[in-house]
């Protein structure tokens, strides 16, 4: 005669198994580690320049005196303080000059730039200021406690002249900013520019 | 016949049986299996005390007090703690006038899995149940760097997410709400809710309160005109904004006195994450400066509600009362960093560190001054506060434009201001904690003087994505900071431990009696949560300017921090805090934990 137990018991064993996968499965979830595209993006922005392995001998090679001037004072982050239109005025950076309204020639905003401002917060762009390079006659040393500060990018003296340059053509002098000098630095259909009309 | 029917039974007990047990190990198991997922429920956002294994909302608990009832690390061992991973992450690059990004996030942290962004708005999750973080997702929202980076003040900075059911809530700098799938990390939906081209920018964590969003933005150096919103995370419809800056008409618009509508411009961002009492059915918001920040004679008044707090309905953000510590801020004092809610016999307390540099107590029911104290070493702006009011005894009611202590404010006569504390504080941001068995608060201080030079504005001067400060700072002497704990039912000093530099981070304070906080030239440190004496040090090598945080994962407790020098620090005002230069940028996780006690529990 058949057992008339064989069901239940087949029940039993299949909980029974059921329960042991249960444990088994939370034990086999594992999360994957995928960072690496993350990282070539950053990689590949911070390597941002000419691709075959050499520094440029000035900044925006390639490009007439104007652009690399331009290309200079985004990178040396003049924006910072005196804005995308040299316009200057408050900021936690300071009440940094207006460029617009400045009466420097081109060799004094040179002196300027490369020396930065004694006593202010305009740094000192060249390597050597000071220490080589004549800056109004001073020594390092003399200076105490109005050192300029150490600016985030030193320029080269190409650098130096080209937004010198920049200054003096595309901002001093230019009144009041205007949709097309704003596109002009941003680029066309840039969301910068959208409030000029 | 008895035994016939026992041994056709047994079977039938052991299923049964059987089937207990497996419902029993679904339930255990339910966190890790497809479909189960843990949800963040009202519920439990009330009761946060009640897992002190996890760190489920951006300040520990509604009342802000930022205190793990974790003891397993405690003053006796915690000089053995050591790391247990690390992590490199992204979110460093430039952007707008930011040469780099860096890490202001509070870590939250649910059974084991962490959730935290980076200052661009990548928001990543990582397992990190057995104290080495791995990534499970992260999901990028694809700001437009330049766009949101030219309007940004102070870096780029978002300062943590949150937990909905089953949803992270997040915002990007670019003045979006994010819905994002908890398991996935997909976006679900997302919304604008602040405006760049008007130089909004969102830097704070949201605020999860039911089925709400409450978001807060920043931008008070550029012109804008603040307020605070509500989203419904249900439908994504806005439910609620409420202005900072009072309209004509409006409750509080009589203390704009000028004829040029200056509160259109009138600043009032609400850029701190605020807190919620839940009985009361308020939510506490800080309030920044006044704009512009140093021209006070542009904005005649007191400006209200400019470096207030206000209380607000959270059902329909209606203003219940407020509380204003600087009227007519001429210092850039802004108001905005939290209220830690604490009751104390009878007394339903607000506490707040100020940029100013008081620490006040309010009643939450109804906004009353309780007391103050200064907590920072030179304070000049003011001889004091009246004990009745809290109000600045400088403060002149004869006058529209407040001078506070000669030589303290800049004015338009004398173009210069000497104030202490400086106009960054006092204390910023970077959170304190609260020990309810000490009943302490632990303050991240900015022991400073600085310079204050004003360029006066003039109406018309004002424009879209422009600074709109009326001058600006500048750092002639060195800037250092402590930690400094108050009694709060004395309202008296216990403590202060001094530091070189300035407290740009935030703190933690745990039931093992420990105060940690981070250093922003790299130590990460564990103090004595009664003389603040320093217990143990690990040297990060890398800048810390974020809150710890601490939860446990099978019984073993960790502590964690992200790490990356940014924020307004290096940029403006690092010539207050030499030495400080030198800090690289970087972006890093770091965990910690004791060495020994293997948990008895199965993973």
């Amino acid at each position: 005669m058949r057992q008339k137990t064989s069901l239940p018991l087949l029940i039993a064993v299949l909980l029974a198994c059921s329960v042991i996968f249960v444990f088994w499965l939370s034990d086999r979830l594992e999360p994957t580690n995928s960072h690496a595209a993350a990282q070539t993006e950053t990689y590949q922005q911070l390597a941002a320049g000419p691709a075959v392995g050499k520094a440029p001998k000035v900044e925006g090679e390639g490009l007439d005196e104007l652009a690399r001037g331009k290309h200079v004072y985004k990178k040396a982050n003049c924006i910072g303080c005196h804005k995308w239109h040299g316009g200057g005025g408050g900021s936690y950076g300071g009440a940094a000059l207006s460029l617009r309204e400045t009466i420097l020639n081109r060799e004094q905003i040179i002196e300027v730039v490369a020396c930065g401002r004694p006593g202010t917060g305009m740094p000192a762009f060249h390597r050597k200021a000071y220490k080589g390079y004549d800056c109004f006659g001073m020594t390092w040393d003399e200076l105490g406690e109005d050192k300029p500060p150490k600016p985030a990018k030193r320029l080269r003296e190409p650098d130096l002249a080209s937004v010198a340059a920049y200054v003096i053509e595309k901002v001093k002098g230019k009144g009041k900013m205007t949709k097309a000098q704003c596109t002009e630095f941003w680029g066309e259909g840039a969301r910068e520019c959208d409030r000029f009309k | 016949m008895t035994s016939e029917t026992s041994t056709r039974n047994w079977p039938w007990i052991v299923a049964v049986a059987g089937a207990a047990l497996l419902a029993f190990a679904l339930f255990i198991e339910n966190g890790e299996l497809e479909g189960a997922v843990a949800q963040v429920t009202n519920e439990r956002l009330l009761k946060t005390y009640k897992e002190p294994e996890n760190w489920i909302t951006h300040h520990g608990n509604y009342e802000a007090h930022r205190f793990s009832g974790l003891d397993s690390i405690n003053r006796k061992n915690v000089k053995k703690l050591q790391v247990t991973g690390t992590m490199a992450l992204g979110g460093i690059q430039a952007g707008g006038i930011w040469p780099h990004g860096g890490y202001e996030a509070t870590p939250i942290v649910e059974d084991g899995y962490m959730y935290f962004p980076d200052g661009w708005g990548t928001v990543y999750k990582f397992d990190v149940r057995d104290g080495i973080p791995r990534l499970v997702w992260e999901y990028d929202p694809e700001i437009d760097r330049d766009w949101a980076g030219n309007v940004t003040c102070c870096g780029v900075n978002n300062r943590g997410v949150a937990l909905w059911g089953d949803k992270v809530v997040s915002h990007v700098l670019d003045g979006r709400l994010l819905l994002l799938d908890k398991e996935t990390g997909e976006l679900v939906w997302e919304r604008t809710v602040a405006d760049p081209d008007k130089s909004e920018t969102i830097t704070p964590a949201p605020l999860v309160v039911k089925n709400l969003a409450i978001t807060g933005i920043a931008g008070g150096e550029y012109g804008i005109r603040g307020w605070v919103a509500a989203t419904d995370l249900i439908t994504g419809e806005e439910i609620w904004r409420t202005y900072t800056i009072p309209a004509p008409g409006e409750p509080g618009h009589e203390t704009w006195k000028d004829d040029h509508e200056a509160w259109k411009t009138g600043g009032g961002s609400t850029w701190v994450t605020g807190s919620y009492d839940a009985e009361l059915n308020l939510i506490y918001w800080g309030v920044g400066n006044p704009g512009p920040d140093w021209d006070n004679a542009y904005r005649p008044g007191d400006n209200l509600y400019s470096a207030s707090v206000i209380a607000l309905d959270v059902t329909t953000g209606e203003i219940k009362w407020h509380y204003q510590y600087t009227p007519n801020d001429p210092f850039d004092y802004d108001a905005t960093s939290e209220h830690i809610l604490v009751d104390i016999g009878e007394k339903k307390m607000a506490l707040h560190a100020d940029r100013n540099g008081y620490i006040y107590a309010l009643d939450r029911t109804n906004g009353a001054f309780i007391w103050a104290t200064q907590f920072v070493k030179q304070l000049n702006w003011t001889k004091g506060l009246d004990p009745k009011t809290g109000r600045p005894l400088s403060y002149d009611p004869e006058k529209d434009v407040q001078p506070y202590e000669p030589g303290t404010a800049p004015t338009r006569e004398n173009k210069v201001g000497k104030p202490c504390p400086g106009n960054m504080g006092g204390k910023n941001w970077p959170p304190m904690a609260y020990n309810p068995e000490r009943k302490l608060v632990y303050i991240p201080v900015i022991e400073s003087c600085n310079q204050l030079d004003l360029t006066a504005v003039n109406p018309g001067d004002h424009k879209h994505r422009e600074w709109f400060t009326g001058g600006g700072p500048s750092q002639p002497q060195a800037i250092t900071g402590s930690v400094t704990a108050v009694d709060i039912v004395t309202g008296k000093i216990t403590a202060k431990e001094e530091t070189t530099y300035p407290m740009l981070g935030g703190v933690l304070a745990t039931a093992g009696d420990l105060v940690f906080v981070g250093y922003p030239e790299g130590a990460f440190v564990a103090l004595d949560g009664k003389s603040l004496k320093e217990l143990w040090r690990f040297e990060t090598g890398a800048g810390l300017n974020a809150p710890p945080v601490t939860y446990e994962v099978d019984g073993k407790q960790y502590v964690a921090i992200t790490a990356g020098l940014g924020g307004a620090w290096p940029k403006w005002f690092i010539d207050g805090t030499k030495g400080l230069e030198k800090v690289k940028p970087g972006a890093m996780l770091f965990i910690f934990a004791l060495p020994s006690g293997r948990s008895w529990l199965p993973k």
